[in-house]
């Protein structure tokens, strides 16, 4: 038997991904509803009350420090990824934090603890849809002028945001540097960060023809792409922004996807155009501004991720991470994710199947007895699923030796190639250039 | 105990080192995405270089035959080359102890040869390897050491021979599968009735225009029997058995039964399916829930009276109150077939329900599946467990590739068929024995080949 450590052992890990991957799923199902604005003030109800179930399960197995902090971490990138931006990751990764340490100092396996757990969770995780009141002095300025209302100080609240972020990251970036210069003497720390860099460009023959990207370079680019959002000035430079990710979706022949972004990228700027000059009943005026800023400022990251989703396989991900040194707390729940979100798929297709052969189902009569049924029949059964799939998960993985404190190898090639130099510089010019005109 | 020092005082990544596991689900037990990567997992955990890993990949792929399962996704591999990965991933870190829990549990025949096959190899390398199973009939050509064991403690240790001259009946009481399952004799016996079912013109398929899955122009089947619906792997026997009871949409053709042509929709009201996985089909809070939710809800009165009936004749009276989900496999199982049989519905299909099932649970499967059959229900049995087959079987089909090859009632020319399914594994052996046999069995209409029906009403 091992000593009971405060360390994440493989097993917490992997419990990591697996209930992070059920929370992530289930939030941004719910997250899709916010195309429909009538919902929009009901949200902030459903989503907590929902994602309260998996949530619920997962802390039945916390009760050690850390595990909601990389669950908040996470679930930050994955948002961020998705297009929410820097105050999705801010949101989540705060949210994780906090309600780590209410646990900490509230003691573990406390209902009321729990409780208040969840609830510094949940106002972590609504930066994401804060996002949107973030969106920019146009959204608001419309509404004010529609409406008429108080006007909302949200315009400097971008401003704001991106000040704090700053600080935060030169904070670490400062304590982190500040850290290897401590541990050992500049010589040597000299050598340490040549041979990092030289690890980072590595140069493997690829085996992949034609274009390809390193992983670590789509990270880049897509936090290029999530920051520029931010800042957008005029006309020329959005259309900048969303070029990069047109023209990544074109060259890895997801036409489809970059048709669909185009159509609504260019009917979103036109809209933009010439709503001033039409005058629309105050409801509509809403919902298309809403729409529009919607389009417009969360596709292209929006975009950027369906390109990485689709070029980057699950072990070259990985393998970057590990190239960057990231450690395994984080890259153990994100390969358990990745390889978690089919097998949910499945179970609940499966699961599906059977509540149609109950016929529990929208419109039956045994729907009308009891319609809350669907959610719960759906939910329960797949929910005792992944639980079960998550222990036999970690037997497997932790009888081929997860635990290992050695420092992982990955045999999945990766490395910087030319393509990489020259997309980079394109990407800047570019941006640079559209900035400042 | 590992080299003179008791297990527990191992960390766990270093037993991993030296003790290679497979598990019984094939399902749940890798970690990555693609089988590459799964076969070298553990040695990535043990941070080999890259060079070595790439050296053990190819040692690994020539010694088990992976050359056509490499850079796959593993959730498009079939379950045999999924267990097939998982031993790869085991024999990559090259320990000299090879442990498996009941592998063969969710393998279909061709993929148990395949698993055979592996263990083999690893004997003659001299590993030791130690295997949990009570489905043996595979591993008794080569085994050195029989150790049985009852309630946690080890009972009786046979060799070879001693085992091989137990009686069958001392086998079962020890609750462990038949040597050799192949060479039984049938035990159903199929009833003598003029009612048929039809089903015409089932065409369905996964894409648009691709091959279709299913494509069976005209078949005709006994009502009230036990109908064993067996085929290789990827042959269509769950594609089919989706379509009868309608659950895919898509699905062209009908089926007529009782002289009414029922459609899809028609299809589901008419037919209950209970599936591979029990726990994805048990919904409520407790048992009786779960057998009145196949109810209609109209009279609670008398249905709580049928549904405590029911339970009652699956030996679940006690456990009304309990929570499906903290039962037994077993009895998981029993609550399905009773939410089945409180549905009242005419045809069952049953998928694999005695996958990883000791002797004593499979024949309560049987005696189950008998007395749905007592009803007057037509029981679609999906298996690959040739024990089951003989045991409560009365009728087959069998399928390859979406089509039905044959289909004749449980007697000798049956049986034979089976066994050439089984052990030979041929599909041409089979077709020369029909060639034999014209005129006993029936062939599906449209394949151009003569029958003759009056053997069938016997």
């Amino acid at each position: 038997m091992e000593k009971q450590t405060n360390k994440l052992t493989g097993k917490d890990l992997i419990n990591v991904g697996i209930y992070s991957a059920m929370t992530l799923v289930i939030f941004f199902m719910i997250g899709l509803l916010t195309a429909l604005p009538v919902v929009y003030p009901f949200l902030f109800i459903i989503w907590p009350v929902v994602c309260g179930i998996p949530m619920m399960l997962y802390y039945t197995k916390i009760k050690k420090f850390g595990m909601l902090t990389i669950t908040g971490l996470i679930g930050g990138i994955f948002f961020y990824f998705i297009g929410y931006g820097w105050i999705g990751l801010l949101g989540w990764m705060l949210g994780g934090i906090l309600s780590d340490l209410v646990l900490k100092f509230g003691g573990y396996q406390n209902f009321k603890v729990t409780v208040l757990s969840y609830a510094c969770f949940c106002l972590g995780i609504m930066g994401c849809p804060a996002n949107l009141w973030f969106a920019g002095e146009t959204y608001w300025e419309n509404i004010h002028s529609s409406m008429g209302g108080p006007v909302c100080k949200h315009t400097t609240g971008a401003d704001a945001v991106l000040d704090v972020l700053c600080r935060l990251c030169s904070a670490v970036c400062g304590r982190y540097l500040r850290c290897i210069a401590w541990a050992q003497n500049v010589e040597k720390t000299f050598r340490e960060s040549r041979h990092y860099l030289m690890e980072q460009f590595q140069a493997v023959a690829s085996t992949k023809k034609g274009f390809c990207l390193d992983p670590r370079t789509k990270l880049l680019l897509m936090a290029i792409v999530a920051t520029a959002e931010f800042l957008y000035a005029h006309t020329a430079f959005m259309i900048a922004v969303a070029l990069i990710p047109f023209v990544l979706l074109l060259i890895n022949r997801q036409y489809k996807t970059a048709l669909i972004f185009f159509v609504l990228f260019t009917t979103g700027l036109v809209v933009q155009a010439v709503q001033n000059s039409i005058q629309f009943p105050m409801v509509l005026n809403m919902l298309i501004v809403l729409l529009v800023g919607l389009v417009l400022r969360l596709f292209p990251a929006f975009m950027m991720g369906a390109y990485f989703l689709k070029s980057t396989t699950a072990s070259e991900c990985v393998a970057s991470l590990g190239r960057m040194h990231i450690g395994r707390q984080i890259t153990i729940p994100l390969s358990v994710l990745f390889r978690f979100l089919p097998t949910m798929q499945e179970e609940s297709a499966s699961i599906k199947d059977a509540m149609r052969m109950r016929e529990v189902q929208f419109g039956t009569q045994k729907f009308w007895n009891n319609p809350a049924a669907l959610i719960e029949y759906r939910f329960i059964p797949l929910m005792i699923s992944v639980v079960k799939i998550g222990e036999d998960l970690s037997a497997a993985a932790l009888t081929r030796g997860l635990d290992n404190p050695i420092r992982r190898t990955n045999i999945t090639q990766i490395g910087f190639t030319h393509y990489d130099v020259i997309t980079l510089l394109i990407t800047s010019t570019m941006l640079g250039f559209t900035f400042y005109i | 105990m590992l080299d003179d020092k008791g297990i527990k005082e191992y960390p766990l990544y270093q037993i991993a080192q030296r003790v290679g596991s497979v598990f019984q689900n094939p399902r749940t037990q890798f970690y990555n995405v693609e089988t590459t990567s799964e076969i070298v997992f553990g040695c990535e955990n043990m941070g080999l270089p890259v060079s070595e890993m790439q050296e053990r990949l190819k040692q690994t792929t020539q010694s088990l035959k992976l050359e056509k399962l490499l850079n796959r996704s593993l959730f498009a591999l079939s379950g045999g080359e999924k267990q097939k990965i998982a031993c790869a991933s085991a024999d990559a870190i090259q320990p000299d102890i090879f442990v498996l829990d009941e592998p063969s549990s969710n393998l279909d025949i061709s993929s148990i040869n395949d698993l055979a096959d592996v263990i083999r190899h690893w004997r003659s390398e001299r590993k030791t390897v130690i295997v949990a199973e009570h489905r043996l009939y595979y591993l008794i050509p080569f085994v050195d050491r029989i150790i049985y064991m009852k309630h946690g403690v080890i009972c009786h240790e046979f060799t070879k021979q001693e085992f091989q001259g137990l009686h069958p009946h001392e086998l079962q009481h020890m609750g462990l599968r038949a040597l050799d399952p192949f060479h039984l004799s049938p035990e159903g016996t199929p009833k003598p009735n003029r009612s048929s079912l039809q089903i015409r013109n089932f065409l369905f398929s996964y894409e648009k225009h691709g091959t279709s899955s299913v494509d069976i122009p005209d078949l005709t089947l006994p009502q009230g029997e036990i109908i064993g619906i067996i085929g290789k792997n990827g042959a269509g026997k769950s594609t089919f058995a989706r379509c009868l009871c309608g659950l895919d949409k898509k699905t062209k053709g009908t089926l007529e039964i009782n002289s009414i042509s029922c459609g899809t929709k028609q299809r589901r009201h008419l037919s209950y399916m209970v599936m591979q996985d029990v726990n994805h089909q048990l919904f409520t809070e407790d048992v009786m829930d779960e057998i009145l939710l196949s109810m209609d809800g109209a009279n609670e009165g008398t249905e709580r009276v049928l549904a405590n009936k029911i339970l009652s004749s699956l030996d679940l009276s006690d456990k009304i109150k309990l929570h499906p989900m903290s039962l037994s496999g077993g009895e998981k199982q029993r609550v399905a077939i009773g939410s089945a049989i409180a549905s009242n519905k005419e045809i069952m299909i049953f998928d694999e329900p005695t996958s990883g099932l000791d002797y004593r649970h499979m024949v309560e499967v049987s005696d189950n599946l008998n007395g749905l059959k007592e009803m007057g229900k037509s029981i679609f049995l999906i298996t690959h467990d040739p024990e089951l087959i003989y045991k409560c079987c009365t009728y087959l089909l069998f399928m390859e590739n979406g089509k039905v090859l044959w289909h004749c009632p449980m007697d000798n020319t049956a049986v034979k068929l089976l066994q050439s399914f089984f052990v030979m594994d041929k599909v041409q052996a089979q077709c020369t024995l029909i060639q034999e046999n014209k005129s006993d069995i029936e062939l599906p209409s449209g394949k151009g080949a003569t029958a003759n029906h009056t053997s069938l009403r016997n």
